[in-house]
């Protein structure tokens, strides 16, 4: 055991975050710092890749058994990194949703018994507020600003003005961007996660052989839509197939480059219709593009983000590759921004919720009833 | 110094408060479902009624399964989460030795514990008698199995059966009213925490199919 380090003062509050919405146990401590250098007092986090590889996806079971394992154990060892106790924190976050019922329960009812034990407030946080904030985290971004959340279960665009003021701008009506390179990467033997795996293989493709389509590229508004992309990916694997009676090495680099191309093409298009909703709102002006979420980590894709944002005038964000893709610091965070906006706040009566648009108020565009509404 | 005892494998959420053996406070209640809910407002109303702090508790029990997949989250979460926080161990029992308990503690005999499971099937394990601690000591090893089969393993070492399975595992005698956190809490007490970590016992594998290519690839 390392011996702790001595308590320096952080600047308060002190907020403790709890991630277990999908397949990453996570926790992490932040503080308000000046600095955003400063602000990260300690983060864990644990990977299940290797889990769920070859199921080809994440499988809620598995993940649950996982972040019941972990968790406790992993925040212990965060608590060591820090050189602090629970009585130093002034409140524990955690993600409530959206997410896998199995993991937000863990992360949920071990934040609340840890919040009862110290005597400290519990906050709910939605995980994807978590993703949107991060840039605040990290830099100093004011509201309002545009984002662009892409990652395995979320595609999205919107107007952010300010903590719990989401307008939502565009949505995708069946597949997340994320998830459509999930499928793909199955689809080809890529293994899981599809994301680096597709990226990787697209270098050494020829972009342009297949004929795939750009789903809803040209409509109005900024919605997506992946399911006919996936379709199509799927018939050129087979058409191969049936050529040479295996998907070979090129076969499949083609398809994935002309696959992430075409999402490319859509993320541009729809994000241009974004930016001149988000312009009609606030007017000109350099406001912040932000994008978050694992799509973000695509350099191909980030590459086209930014080379949109310089066209509308926009400034681009993303938080540190690491902090893209899930993590608790970005839940400590969007906990503290809450704590900070209403000292007073105590989430104990909140229970985990699967689904949780951040634009609450707006019609859904997909899904309703007793689970409310999906997108 | 107290062991705070909970249970919410199965349709009860439970807490019990207990010191050297007496109980301090118990709070039962079948739900059904909203364990998560009820279980932390039942933990503070239990301590206050006993005018005793989460601080003055010495350690915590809890239920490691077999039971319903959100209701052991729940359970081992708090547990766990209060153990962290108050840097107290945390004692972790099957409930198929905790359903066989107090029945062997009465009655003596072969008890076979039965926990409803889910397609048919329920988890079991039989026991023999008490060991020096007063656990049930294991005549079988535990495990999830089809409904007939349950019934043949009963019908070749007859004995009592206990627990939420108990009905269709084929006995017309048995009531099953909730494992007892109070006699979970009393012998937690005496057991030795690196013996009996709060690790889920889940007696079967994951829901999952590997993934399989849907053509042959190149590698």
């Amino acid at each position: 055991m390392t011996e702790p380090r001595q308590k320096i003062a952080f600047t308060r509050p002190l907020v403790l975050g709890i991630e277990t919405s999908c397949d990453e146990t996570a926790a992490a401590i932040v503080s308000a710092d000046a600095d955003p250098a400063k602000r990260l007092v300690a983060h864990r986090v644990l990977s299940q890749i290797d889990d769920h590889a070859e199921y080809g996806g994440v499988v809620p079971e598995i993940a649950a058994r996982h972040h019941i394992s972990h968790l406790d154990r992993l925040i212990a060892g965060l608590m060591e990194d820090a050189g602090l106790s629970f009585d130093d924190i002034d409140a524990v976050a955690a993600t409530t949703g959206p997410g896998l019922v199995g993991g937000l329960m863990v992360g949920v009812m071990t934040a609340k018994a840890i919040a009862m034990a110290a005597g400290k407030p519990f906050i709910s946080v939605n995980h994807l507020e978590g993703h949107a904030l991060t840039v605040r985290l990290t830099g100093e971004v004011e509201f309002p600003f545009l984002l662009v959340l892409m990652s395995g279960g979320h595609c999205q665009i919107l107007d952010v003005t300010g903590i719990g003021q989401y307008r939502r701008l565009g949505t995708t009506i069946d597949d997340a961007a994320g998830e459509a390179f999930d499928k793909t990467a199955k689809l080809l033997g890529l293994g899981y996660p599809g994301g680096p795996a597709v990226e990787a293989a697209a270098l050494e493709g020829d972009a342009d052989r297949f004929d795939l389509p750009r789903p809803l590229l040209g409509k109005p508004g900024a919605d997506f839509s992946f399911s006919g992309l996936k379709t199509a990916v799927r018939r050129a694997a087979e058409a191969c197939v049936a050529e040479h009676g295996i998907l070979n090495k090129q076969d499949r680099a083609d398809i994935c480059a002309g696959f992430q191309k075409a999402i490319g093409d859509c993320l541009v298009d729809r994000l241009r219709h974004a930016i001149a909703d988000f312009r009609t709102a606030h007017g000109e002006g350099a406001f912040p593009l932000v994008v978050a979420g694992g799509v973000a980590a695509n350099k191909a894709l980030r590459a086209r983000l930014m080379a949109v944002a310089e066209e509308t005038g926009m400034v681009f964000h993303a938080p540190p590759m690491a902090l893209c893709t899930d993590n608790g610091a970005m839940i400590a965070w969007a906990g503290l921004e809450r704590f900070r906006a209403e000292p007073h706040i105590d989430d104990r009566d909140i229970s985990p919720r699967p689904r949780w648009p951040l634009d609450a108020g707006a019609e859904p565009l997909v899904g309703a009833g007793r689970k409310g509404a999906k997108a | 110094m107290p062991v705070l005892a909970i249970d919410t494998s199965e349709a009860w959420c439970s807490a019990a408060l207990v010191a050297k053996g007496a109980s301090l406070g118990v709070k039962r209640e079948k739900l059904g479902r909203g364990h998560a809910e009820r279980l932390m407002p039942m933990i503070e109303e239990l301590m206050a009624e006993a005018g005793c702090r989460l601080g003055d508790v010495a350690r915590l029990a809890v239920v490691t399964g077999p039971g319903t997949f959100t209701g052991l989250r729940i359970g081992l979460s708090v547990a766990r989460g209060l153990g962290l926080a108050l840097s107290k161990p945390v004692i972790g029992l099957t409930g198929l030795s905790l359903v066989a308990g107090p029945v062997l503690e009465s009655a003596g005999g072969i008890v076979h514990a039965v926990t409803d499971g889910r397609g048919g099937q329920a988890f079991h394990q039989m026991f023999e008698g008490l060991d020096s601690y007063g656990l049930p000591v294991p005549a079988s090893d535990a495990g999830c199995f089809d409904m007939d089969i349950i019934r043949e393993k009963i019908s070749t070492r007859p004995g009592l059966v206990a627990g939420s399975g108990s009905t269709p595992a084929g006995s017309d005698t048995a009531v099953f009213g909730g494992i007892d956190p109070v006699w979970l809490a009393r012998v937690a007490e005496r057991l030795d925490p690196a013996v009996f970590p709060p690790e889920p016992a889940y007696f079967r594998p994951p829901d999952a199919k590997k993934a399989t290519p849907l053509f042959p690839v190149a590698v």
